[in-house]
């Protein structure tokens, strides 16, 4: 008993004078130091799951992303015979973004495109302007994002027809976004993304110039499963969606839920949404599928990145 | 950088004057009469190509099951030997094709020159 409480008592003695020199440290360098750093992985991928988010690549890190929409699970054109939309593909992106510096992002993507125009092609920039930090001196993170889109498919011979492309702007499509966001916590996550769309061209009653607020969340479950969702409201004008509300069309929208998986250099996510595009110059302003009509599907986005500038 | 950041700000600026337009497509038109409608076989193949064969839907070389609009020829051979489903589904009231899928259905006046041409009989 008493070698016990030797043996004890020599552990103490060690420990002590570790706790102190602790203290010393911090003194010499200042706690403000270390509660001053950014705060980081906010999000885990450059986007939540149709959303951006506020995280951009680090300098010369190359982001190859491959992005896919599966058909309707339900509704007429799902069940059994397309076996729950996966004979089907609404959407397919890839995409290569660079880091040019911590805070800068550029890149480049083609999409099928599901919407009025197909055969897309993306030149998108996104750029850090704030960045969180630990001691909340800047609680919020803003990043911009932007992006010009331009089609590479046939006219229509049809006038009337919205791809009826008489000069090549009638092609281009524009999206230019801000994410705010804050990670309360370790495990919790909130952007808001104040969105503008605007299409050069656009079908009869439809709008030119869409606003259009976001909200994207991320719940960490474990060190590498989280569960992530966006929500988009755009702000169509009443006289338009009446219009195409008698047409038989009628204007949903997006929604996605998705459970993201970090597996070192990887993320992946698997998610579930209503709209049938990726790029947000379609999804924001012409997502007519519902998830009460059994309209949403199956999608996956991959994120594999490489370190070309260590 | 904030040189970099400029010449981004002013090529953008530059792009959006040049590249930024607002149009909208016509209000689609007044239904004209079958009889006095001229409908080619170009006019309606070129929005059987953009609607059904370029999405990668029915390009020939598939399926047996999935109908083959891969030419005028296998267009026509399918309307003759399928006019029910044909008019059902492309041209009727409550046609559903194409497929939905987010891609937007066939305006009224579109589905009636396919329509009225069928009826003539596909002229060239």
């Amino acid at each position: 008993m008493k070698h016990m409480q030797l043996r004890i008592l020599s552990a103490l003695l060690l420990i002590a004078p570790a706790a102190v020199a602790q203290d010393d440290l911090g003194a010499i360098f200042g706690k403000d130091s270390v509660r001053r750093d950014p705060v980081i992985a906010t999000f885990k991928s450059t986007r939540i799951i149709n959303a951006q988010s506020n995280e951009t690549l680090a300098r010369g890190d190359l982001d190859f992303r491959v992005a896919h929409r599966f058909g309707d699970m339900g509704g007429a054109d799902g069940g059994s015979a397309t076996f729950f939309g996966i004979d089907n593909s609404t959407d397919i992106r890839i995409a290569f973004e660079y880091g040019i510096t911590d805070r800068l992002t550029a890149g480049v993507s083609r999409a099928k495109g599901s919407g009025h125009f197909s055969q897309l092609y993306e030149v998108l920039g996104k750029f850090k302007l704030l960045q969180q930090t630990m001691d909340n001196r800047v609680p919020l993170a803003i990043t911009l994002f932007g992006n010009a889109v331009v089609t590479s498919m046939k006219s229509s011979p049809d006038k009337e027809a919205v791809s009826y492309f008489n000069k090549f702007s009638s092609r281009m499509s524009y999206t230019a976004q801000a994410v705010v966001a804050r990670k309360f916590g370790d495990r919790f996550s909130l952007a808001l993304l104040p969105s503008y769309v605007h299409r050069n061209r656009v079908g009869y009653m439809d709008m030119n110039n869409l606003f259009a607020l976001g909200v994207g969340g991320r719940l960490r479950f474990s060190k590498r499963v989280a569960l992530v969702v966006d929500y988009f409201v755009p702000f169509r004008d009443q006289a338009s969606k009446d219009y195409y509300k008698t047409l038989g069309i009628e204007y949903y929208n997006p929604l996605g839920i998705g459970v993201e998986i970090e597996t070192g250099g990887h993320v992946f996510h698997l998610n579930f949404t209503n709209s049938t595009a990726t790029l947000e110059n379609q999804f924001i302003p012409e997502t007519t599928t519902s998830w009460l009509q059994g309209q949403f599907r199956w999608g996956f986005n991959i994120s594999r990145r490489f370190s070309l500038g260590h | 950088m904030k040189s970099f950041l400029t010449g981004i700000g002013v090529m953008t600026c530059c792009i959006g004057h040049v590249a930024c337009t607002s149009e909208q497509a016509p209000k689609p038109g007044v239904t004209v009469s079958c009889e006095s409608t001229v409908v080619t076989s170009a006019r309606i193949y070129a929005i059987i190509q953009e609607n059904c064969t370029n999405r990668s839907c029915h390009p020939g070389g598939s399926s047996p099951l999935v109908a083959d609009f891969s030419t005028l020829a296998k267009l026509r051979t399918y309307i003759n030997a399928n006019g029910a489903n044909w008019r059902l589904r492309v041209t009727g009231l409550t046609a559903d094709m194409p497929q939905f899928n987010g891609y937007p259905p066939l305006s009224p006046a579109t589905r009636d020159s396919i329509a009225c041409w069928v009826d003539k009989g596909m002229p060239d």
